[in-house]
């Protein structure tokens, strides 16, 4: 203890700091006990006059914490028993006391690496290769988060960095949340002060990107997030992300934050769980290119008012937005290429007057939709609503003539698709997957020759028929006799993928038909898998998923039925690929 | 004579010179591409190969980076997709990954030789590469790791050091 009396307080506390990092990095098994009593007599010696940070600091590392608690308490006594006024004292006992609680709540663990030996006690020099500062700081903007985070304390060029960081994308995974923290509100009050931390000493310097994924949610929630927008709505910022949570008290985006400017900067907004509100008079996001809504509370006047305003938007994406009703695209919008706009409940009326949309995707059982003077332009269309298959051969080659690819989701048909009566001269390729739900129980997959029919140019046609398995007449090799006699060449198409090929005899059929009829076919693919489990090859994983005794059956089936069926009529001139369950883990 | 490819010959500083498509070193980096248009009238007149001095990178970095350069900017080195991508795992959508894991899996004082290189010589690709392998090499250190590991002096006064480690405390 005298030894350290002797040393100059700098010194001291550099020692100290060495001690506490040597600490913090696990650097502490055969001299910590002789160190710890060290630091012990020097945290006396510091304790009354220098500063009492160190003390704070100090207390931050749980092993340092172990042996000084009790010291301290020994020397001061109750921290409820130290007088106001005996400051520093009080603030560093209440500081040490703050600190343990809460290491012991998020149970911290400050070892990053270990590295070995003990480190010297002097401050080190160091030369190496150097970097410009410029590509340290790219360097430093590559890092995640919170590694970031801790490599601002390595010198002034990292902090300053650090706190002009362009992107910052806040989620449960970069801030590193303490997986053992149990219940809404110590979540969200850990969350919460971290990102406080993060953006508080910011001040919205160089953010351009801020994405705030939450988890937890407590009272304070909204009024920390108003803040931290208050200080990331710069005229910088161009994106700004919020997955807010599906909470009863949804949020109410506060909009005159965008207003006087501010907003102007903004290119991207994307906001999940939410109410956007007092959209009247808001004028200022005038670059905003793509907009997505999803579960937020907003009607469509509102939304109108908000895109009457937005005329760079390139791409406006709405989904499960239950409150509109008849959602309206102003002519304004002259950039508008793609429109998405997905179960959205109440939903009855699309109508479009941008006229230069080139892509439309859209899902709901209900609604109608009118494209206006897109309708020629259109290149690109998801559609998913009732009765999709029949509705696209009957309706879509008047609405969109033009259009190049062409994906359908079918819930429920009606038997006997209507046949086509004008045809889809530019598209190029067709998705149609039926999904599970209601349908009509005996579908018949040849369907799709009529869309084949229907569209000369098609090059790549993919089918998802896994619902088939649930009920199909299978193919015991005979042919229907009408499908022998029908046979248009198909010059065009190159490639075919049938995922969930099992044997029903509809789909059989069909496969016949194009290797009979497709004379350019390059690629014919058959996946008698569901196509949607992991397996043990693709993936970083021991073993493919567990999947039911009748799905293991119905693969092995459709294999039979490719090698005694469809195998011997394969050109040699096209590959020819099936994808079956994996030999090692579904072996019965 | 035309359907032969054009070669140039880049001098590294320390005076090893080495071939390379001009074609393909244009397409990788900017600088060269610069310098090669600068030399292009006078290179009209005569028919010698040109050699560009690449004063700032020695022989040992330079060969690297025409390794590299090779491999992602030569087409007919590149190997494409394969025909049944539906197929492939996921890890295997890039077939340069894993030789860009291996490129930059080297030593500290050689990767930021790279660095240096690929600002110098302007080739973006590599340039993110080698200063994403720098920061992964960051990750996880202790603040003295990272001083000593890349030779960063550490210009914060005791209470500079002690704020900000308060100011930063969320990430240990």
């Amino acid at each position: 203890m005298m030894a350290w009396e002797g040393l100059g307080s700098r010194w001291a506390s550099v020692w100290v700091l060495e001690l506490i990092s040597s600490v913090a990095s696990g650097r502490h098994s055969a001299w910590h006990h002789t160190t710890s009593e060290a630091a012990a007599c020097h945290a006396q010696v510091l304790l009354p006059g220098t500063s009492h940070l160190w003390l704070w600091h100090l207390a931050c590392t749980p092993e340092v914490m172990s042996w000084l608690d009790p010291m301290a308490c020994g020397l001061m006594g109750d921290v409820d028993n130290v007088p106001a006024c005996s400051s520093p004292s009080r603030f560093v006992l209440q500081k040490f006391q703050d600190a343990k609680i809460a290491l012991l709540a998020n149970g911290k663990d400050f070892s990053c690496q270990q590295d070995g030996s003990p480190q010297g006690r002097k401050r080190r020099t160091y030369s190496g290769p150097d970097l410009p500062e410029d590509i340290w700081r790219h360097i430093h903007f590559m890092m995640p988060l919170q590694d970031a985070a801790r490599a601002a304390c390595v010198s002034h060029a990292f902090l300053g960095s650090w706190r002009c960081r362009p992107d910052i994308t806040i989620s449960r995974e970069t801030l590193g949340l303490n997986k053992n923290l149990h219940g809404k509100d110590e979540i969200a009050r850990d969350f919460n002060s971290k990102v406080d931390q993060i953006l508080k000493k910011r001040s919205g310097i160089g953010l351009k990107a801020l994405k705030i994924d939450f988890c937890g949610y407590n009272a304070d929630t909204y009024s920390y997030l108003n803040n931290w927008l208050e200080i990331a709505i710069t005229p910088e910022l161009e994106e700004l992300t919020l997955h807010l949570l599906p909470n009863k008290a949804k949020y109410s985006f506060p909009c005159s934050l965008l207003s006087n400017g501010r907003g102007n900067s903004i290119q991207h907004l994307k906001l999940a769980w939410g109410t956007f509100r007092n959209t009247v008079g808001l004028d200022c996001l005038k670059h905003l290119t793509s907009l997505y809504l999803s579960n937020v509370s907003i009607t469509g006047n509102e939304l109108g008012c908000l895109l009457s305003n937005s005329i760079a938007l390139e791409l406006l994406d709405l989904s499960e937005c239950y409150k509109i009703v008849h959602l309206k695209i102003p002519c304004l919008l002259q950039r508008l290429s793609c429109l998405r706009v997905s179960t959205c409940g109440r939903l009855k009326m699309i109508e479009n007057k941008a006229p230069n949309i080139s892509s439309f995707h859209f899902s709901g059982l209900d609604g109608e939709f009118s494209l206006g003077e897109s309708s020629l332009q259109l290149k690109d269309m998801m559609l998913n609503k009732c009765c999709t298959i029949s509705f696209a051969l009957a309706k879509l080659p008047f609405i969109v003539p033009n259009l190049e690819a062409l994906s359908l989701y079918s819930y429920y048909e009606v038997p006997n698709p209507p046949m086509v009566s004008k045809t889809f001269l530019h598209l190029k390729h067709l998705s149609i997957k039926l999904c599970e739900g209601a349908f009509f129980p005996d579908i018949d997959c040849f369907y799709a020759v009529s869309f084949l029919d229907a569209a000369p140019s098609l090059e790549t046609l993919l089918l998802g028929v896994t619902v088939l398995r649930m009920k199909h007449e299978p193919f015991v090799g005979e042919h229907s006799p009408r499908r022998q006699i029908m046979g248009t060449h198909h010059s065009n198409l190159k490639s075919v993928k049938i995922i969930g090929f099992c044997s029903a005899k509809s789909l059989v059929e069909l496969t016949c038909y194009i290797l009979e009829n497709a004379t350019s076919l390059d690629c014919l693919t058959l996946d008698t898998t569901w196509g949607c489990f992991p397996r043990c090859s693709d993936h970083e994983i021991s073993k493919c998923h567990p999947l039911t005794k009748n799905i293991i059956r119905d693969s092995q089936n459709a294999l039979l039925v490719i090698r005694a069926w469809i195998e011997g009529k394969v050109p040699p001139s096209v590959k020819f690929n099936v994808l079956g369950l994996c030999s090692k883990c579904h072996n019965t | 004579m035309a359907s032969e490819k054009k070669v140039v010959f880049l001098r590294s500083s320390d005076g090893e010179a080495f071939e390379v498509s001009e074609e393909v070193i244009s397409a990788a980096s900017v600088t060269i591409k610069g310098m090669i248009d600068e030399e292009s009238p006078s290179r009209a007149d005569t028919a010698a190969t040109t050699t560009l001095a690449i004063p700032n990178v020695t022989a040992a970095t330079l060969s690297r980076v025409l390794h590299y350069v090779n491999k992602h900017f030569d087409a007919a080195a590149v190997v494409g997709r394969p025909d049944d991508y539906i197929f492939c795992a996921p890890g295997d959508e890039h077939p340069l990954a894993r030789f860009d894991d291996d490129f930059v899996d080297v030593d500290n004082d050689t990767l930021i030789d790279l660095v240096h290189a690929a600002e110098y010589l302007h080739i973006k690709k590599l340039f993110d590469l080698t200063c994403k392998a720098v920061a992964d090499k960051l990750k996880g250190r202790t603040i003295d790791q990272i001083r000593e590991t890349f030779g960063i002096v550490n210009d914060y006064t005791v209470e500079e050091e002690v704020e900000v480690y308060r100011e930063n405390s969320w990430a240990f």
